[in-house]
This record gives structure tokens, sequence and C-alpha cells, in this order.
């Protein structure tokens, strides 16, 4: 028989016991499924992610935290007392997380290739006032650094300089500045604001800053409150840190590190902080954490889709078992007429394959379409105030992959029934009732 | 017409042929030691009583079954020898069977059922289509053709059968019973249609009961009890 011979009769054969083979596709169409929706998910967020990475692609910023903030331990040392050492203190401080001083801060300044180092300062901002007078609170001000991560909508990022005060807001902020349109966004750029802050005597003191950009939202909650330059987070934190002339000196948990040329000196930079017991991380670094969780969750998923192909090849093996049984004169008389076992090895064999396609294609289809229908709904529906984001996406390449481990597992499936058929003897065929 | 048997070895011969089926209670010995040579060209009916032995005779040699004991030969090559590919080939391509119970497929068409050899032949379709319907309309099935297998009438089976053993011109046909479902017209078309191709030199063994059908052939083998008691040549 020619292959495409074959073909044709196993799928006349498959097609002539409908219901059966409906039933046994379902289950082979349930995994095919669950596969597409994992893989695409999975997909769709990384490109997602992926996304937001590359928008930032320019960033030339690694995260310095202390060394020990990364042990687990952190904040729970219990056991013995420790005695007190001057030099040590600033080690350890807010709630217990390690932090760096000034200090520290200098020592990775003198880094080499590192341009400019920015602290995470978090301030504590007491209202914002726009030019028609109208004051706003600030829960929480950006930090400096983002202002380098976020995509603008309008202006830039503010300078570096100590002296400037400069603002990014997010979109969302542009209606109190009468702008109701993002592509008016322009207009607000060199408007005067008020910020006015706090000290720990709870006098208010003023500062005047010029909006220099308007920032898009993004994954990272980057942009979603109104960042202050530099200089202006220095100038409000000397604020909030001040009692009667004395300004306690700063911690921090955190600070961003600007580096020459990141993409070639990430090495040297990390082993240079790994030295003063630091720890540098890029975007990429804590981007592709968050990719290596959903592939987690991708193939925790993934596995129970093989778990359901796993009882769906049963279903084949049982139903192309029943299927031999009944078509034990028809082998009879292929065999009579000359066909070879090996062929009839490949006929039932194909007739599982058959099987597998149907439920891949079926299934690989419902699931893409799904896929894409759904996450048209929810971004366009309930998420739609996440810019960009997709959590769907068809990857040809993984839908094949998927469609070949399925037929593979079917033709698997089918190797048992198709032997029984292969070994059995024409005359006892012929004879079976 | 009929080639020597000193000349060349005989198309197929047995010796000492013993086919046993079951075990203990349910044994039945259908063959108890068959020794006889065909040559080619002949016409050979292979007569007796319901149950003698013949439909084992002849898948025997038909290369369908093994004997239990004995050997079948077929050009003087011991036939149990042969590799099962071989076998199959030589079943495909140069045996014609009509089975007594048919074994059409039932929801084949008569042109599918009657050209099944050939497809396992690896004969592409268009020419298993012409081949097909020239045959089936020889058997005065012409009308039939994109009719199911199992909407038709036992006679009507039957030549779909005959005409499935005839489709790929063999060397021997093997037919078991091949009227016994037929009128006597359609019997005479039959008969005509198997005697004119063993005149053109094809070998005929013809498995039956019915001694008109056994008096056409050259030649009877009858058994009885497994055994064979005569063994003659009448139109010789
Ligand atoms: N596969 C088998 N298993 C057990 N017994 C068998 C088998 N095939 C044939 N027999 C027995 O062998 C004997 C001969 O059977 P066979 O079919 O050759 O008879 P037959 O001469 O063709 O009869 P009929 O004219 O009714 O077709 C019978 O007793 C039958 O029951
Ligand atoms: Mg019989």
């Amino acid at each position: 028989m020619k292959l495409r011979d074959i073909f044709t009769t196993a799928l006349a054969n498959t097609m002539r016991t409908k219901l059966r083979t409906f039933l046994t596709v379902i289950a082979v169409v349930i995994g095919a499924f669950t596969l597409t929706m994992t893989s695409g998910i999975g997909a769709g967020i990384n490109k997602y992610i992926d996304a937001q990475v590359d928008a930032m692609g320019d960033t030339n910023q690694v995260s310095v935290m202390p060394a020990q903030t990364m042990d687990a331990n952190v904040g729970l040392t219990a056991g013995e007392p420790q005695e007190y050492d001057p030099d040590a203190q600033g080690t350890v401080s807010d709630f217990g997380i390690p932090s760096m001083d000034e200090e520290d801060i200098e020592e990775i300044e003198q880094i080499e290739n590192i341009e400019f180092v920015d602290p995470v300062i978090f301030v504590d901002i007491e209202y914002l006032e726009t030019p028609d007078g109208t004051r706003y609170t600030v829960p929480s001000a950006g930090f400096a650094s983002e202002q380098s991560m976020v995509e603008y909508a309008a202006g830039g990022p503010g300078s570096n300089a100590e002296d400037a005060y400069e603002l990014v807001i997010p979109t969302s902020w542009l209606s109190a500045f009468d702008i109701d349109d993002v592509a008016n966004a322009d207009d607000v750029i060199d408007q005067e604001v008020i910020i006015t802050a706090q000290d720990l005597e709870g006098n208010a003191e003023t500062i005047e800053a010029t909006v220099v950009g308007v920032a898009e939202e993004t994954i990272t909650g980057a942009g979603t409150s109104p960042i202050p330059s530099f200089g202006l987070t220095q100038q409000i934190a000397e604020i909030n840190n001040t009692a009667g002339g004395t300004t306690i000196p700063f911690t921090y948990i955190q600070a961003m590190a600007t580096v020459h040329d990141l993409a070639t000196n990430e090495a040297q930079i990390k082993a240079d902080l790994e030295e003063i017991d630091m720890v540098g991380q890029t975007v990429e670094d804590q981007m592709g954490f968050i990719g290596g969780i959903i592939d987690a969750i991708t193939w925790v998923f993934n596995g129970f889709a093989l778990i359901a192909l796993l009882a769906a090849s049963f279903g084949i093996v049982n139903t192309l078992l029943i299927s031999v049984q009944e078509r034990t004169r028809q082998i009879g008389l292929y065999k009579a007429l000359g066909m070879t076992s090996g062929k009839v090895f490949t006929l039932f064999s194909t007739e599982a394959i058959v099987i597998g396609l149907l439920g891949s294609v079926i299934g690989i289809g419902l699931g893409s379409v799904v896929g894409v229908v759904g996450n048209a709904l929810l971004i366009n529906g309930p998420l739609d105030s996440v810019p960009g984001l997709t959590l769907y996406a068809i990857e040809p390449l993984a839908l094949l992959v998927i469609a070949l481990v399925i037929i593979g597992i079917a033709f698997l499936a089918g190797t048992l029934p198709a032997r029984r058929a292969a070994t059995k003897d024409p005359i006892e065929a012929l004879r079976y009732d | 017409m009929t080639a020597s048997p000193l000349e060349s070895p005989p198309l197929l011969e047995t010796e000492n042929l013993v086919r046993v089926f079951g075990t203990g209670e349910n044994r039945v010995a259908a063959l108890q030691g068959l020794t006889f040579e065909i040559h080619q060209g002949e016409s050979v009916a292979i007569i007796g009583k319901s149950g003698s032995g013949k439909s084992t005779l002849m898948h025997l040699l038909a290369l369908l079954d093994q004997p239990t004991s004995g050997v079948v030969a077929m050009r003087g090559q011991v036939v149990s020898d042969l590799k099962p590919k071989q076998i199959a080939k030589v079943r495909n391509t140069t045996f014609g069977f009509v089975f007594q119970q048919f074994f059409l497929n039932a929801h084949e068409t008569v042109l599918e059922n009657a050209t099944l050899p050939l497809k396992i032949a690896k004969v592409p379709k268009a020419e298993r289509h012409r081949q097909g319907t020239e045959i089936l309309e020889m058997l005065e099935m012409g009308d039939k053709l994109k009719a199911k297998a199992i909407n038709l009438s036992g006679g009507q089976q039957q030549r779909v059968s005959i005409a499935r053993a005839l489709i790929n011109s063999p060397e021997i046909l093997f037919a078991d019973e091949p009227t016994g479902n037929l009128d006597s017209e359609t019997s005479a078309v039959v008969e005509d249609i198997l005697f004119g191709l063993n005149e053109q030199g094809q070998t005929l063994i013809v498995v039956t009961h019915d001694e008109d059908l056994a008096a056409k052939c050259a030649r009877q083998i009858r058994i009885q009890d497994g055994q064979i008691i005569e063994d003659s040549v009448v139109n010789a």
C-alpha cells in the first residue's frame, strides 16, 4: 500500500466510528488546548516583560544593595547579643534591612566605570501645588532613578545636578494641570509647581520645581506617581530629616548606579561591587527573575496538560484495541491478500496518528482562538489601564512542537494495538466472528 | 498444454500434508497425510463432503496457513523456507482467492473491494479503477460500482469476491465454492470466465461439492475425512 492510501484508509476507518473517535479525540483536545493556553500565556507575558525591558533598553543603571540583604535571615538575627561597635553602625538599620550610608555611596562612586550614584531615598512630600493654586497630596513620590526607566509621553528625564529642582509627572496627573488629552502633554512642560515638605518638627518648607517630563506607566510601577529629580529629592530629604538646624545623616537601603557602557562592563561592575560587599543587579536581572517565575508557572501547567495527555493516550490505546478486535477479519483479509505485517502495523499506527492530529489541530486551534480573543477582551476591558500588556501570544514554533509532541504520544499509544494487529494470523483472523 | 512433470518442478506439490486443529478433546485432524502434485495450467476440483477438509487444504496450498507436519512446495521451493515478506508478495501477485464467505469489507464500495489487491500492490488509483471497472463489468456488476458491499445480495457479493480474485491476473486462482450462491445463468457467466482463463494458461483450483462444476475440471481430487480417496483425470 502506498503511504497516501494508508493515510486515506486510516482516515476512513477512524471516521467510520465517529462517536468513538470523537470521544477519544476530546481527551487529546483537552491536553492540546491546555498546552496551547499555558505556553501562549507564558509567551505573551514574557513578551510583555521583554518589551518593557526593551523600552528601558538604553538604561545603564545597576541597582546596588548591601550583600546581606540577599541573606534569608535578615532582620531575624536570633541568638546572642552583639557588643556595640561604632564602626559597624549603619550596616543595619531601616526595619532590620541592611542599609548603606554616605561612605558606602562614595565607595561605590569610586568603582571604575560608575558615572553616577543615586541613592534611593524615601521622601515625604506634604503637598504639590499646581500653578492654578490647587494643592494635591503626593502619597508616595517616585525615586529619582526611575526617571531614566520610564517612557516619556512628553519631555524627558530631569538632570542629575544637585541644584536642579525638576519633576516628572505621570500621565494620570495631567488632569491636575487641566490637560485632558495625553496628546497635549507637551503643554505641561516647564510649568512651575510648589512642593511643600515638613521637617522633623512639623514645620512646612517649600521648594519651587519645574515639570520636565510626562511619564507613561510601566509594569514595574515606575511612572505611577510624580518623580522628583536627584537634586529635588536631596533637597526634600534634607527638609524631612532636619530638626532645629541639625540634619540626621541619611541611610539608604539601595542605590542606583549609572554605569558607563553597562553591556561591556557589567561583569567588572558586579565583581567590584562584590568586593565591597555589595550586590549589583541590572534591570534584566530583576526582570529575568519575573520571567523565571512565569516560566516555572507555565511548566507546572504544562505538567498538568501532559498528565491529561497521558490519560488521553490510554483512551487511544483502548479505542484502537477495540478497533483491532472489531476489524480482525479485515486485518485477516489484508494479510491474506498480501499485505505485510509491517504495513498492517503502519496502517493502525496511522489511525493513532490521525487521532493525535485531529486532537492537536482542534485543541491548538481552540486554544489559540480562546487565547487571542480572551487577551483582546481582557486588555481592552478590565486590564486596559496597563499599557502595552499582552497576556497571550501565538508562537508558531511552540504550537508546532505541541502538535508534534501530541502526535508522538498518539503514535506511541498506537504501537500496542498496531502490534496486535500486525501479528494476527490471516486464517485465524478470517475465521474470527 | 500441461508441462511434463519431468521437465520442470510442479507448480504446487505436497508431501504427507497433515493439519491438526486444537488439542485434547477438541483435537481435529482435518488433513491426514496428503501427497500430490499440481502442474501449471491444470484445472483441479477438490471435492468432498462438508467438513472433509477441502477449505483447510486450499488454505495450505494458498500459503495462508502452515501445516502441522508435511511440506508444501511451490515450483520446487519449500514454502516454509520463504520469508513472510516473500509469501505476502506471492499471495498478492501470483495468487487469487475466492473465499467461501467472500470476506468483503462491508462499508467499502464494490469497486474498492474488488481492487484491494491492487491497492496493496501500490497500483495508482486511476489504474485501479480502470481495471476494477473492466472486470466488474465482465461479471455484470458494472452498475453497482459505487454500491457499498453491505447492500449487495449474496450472489452479487460472490461476484465482487471473484472480481477481487481475478484483478491481479493471478497465475493460480483458488476458488472456494465460487458458484455456491449464484443462479444457473450467473453461474454460467462465472464458469465461462474461470475456464476461459484456464485455457489461457491460468491454473485453477476449485473447491466445491457441486459435481457438475467438478466435472468441468480436468482433474478431480476427492477428499474424505482428511484423506484423498480418489484423484482422477476425467477430461484428459
Ligand atoms: N481453525 C479451526 N479450528 C478448529 N477446527 C477447524 C478449524 N478449521 C477447520 N476445522 C475443522 O477441520 C475440519 C475441516 O474443515 P474445512 O473447513 O476444511 O471443511 P470443508 O471441507 O471446507 O467443509 P465445507 O464444505 O462445509 O466448507 C472440520 O471438522 C472443521 O471443524
Ligand atoms: Mg469449506
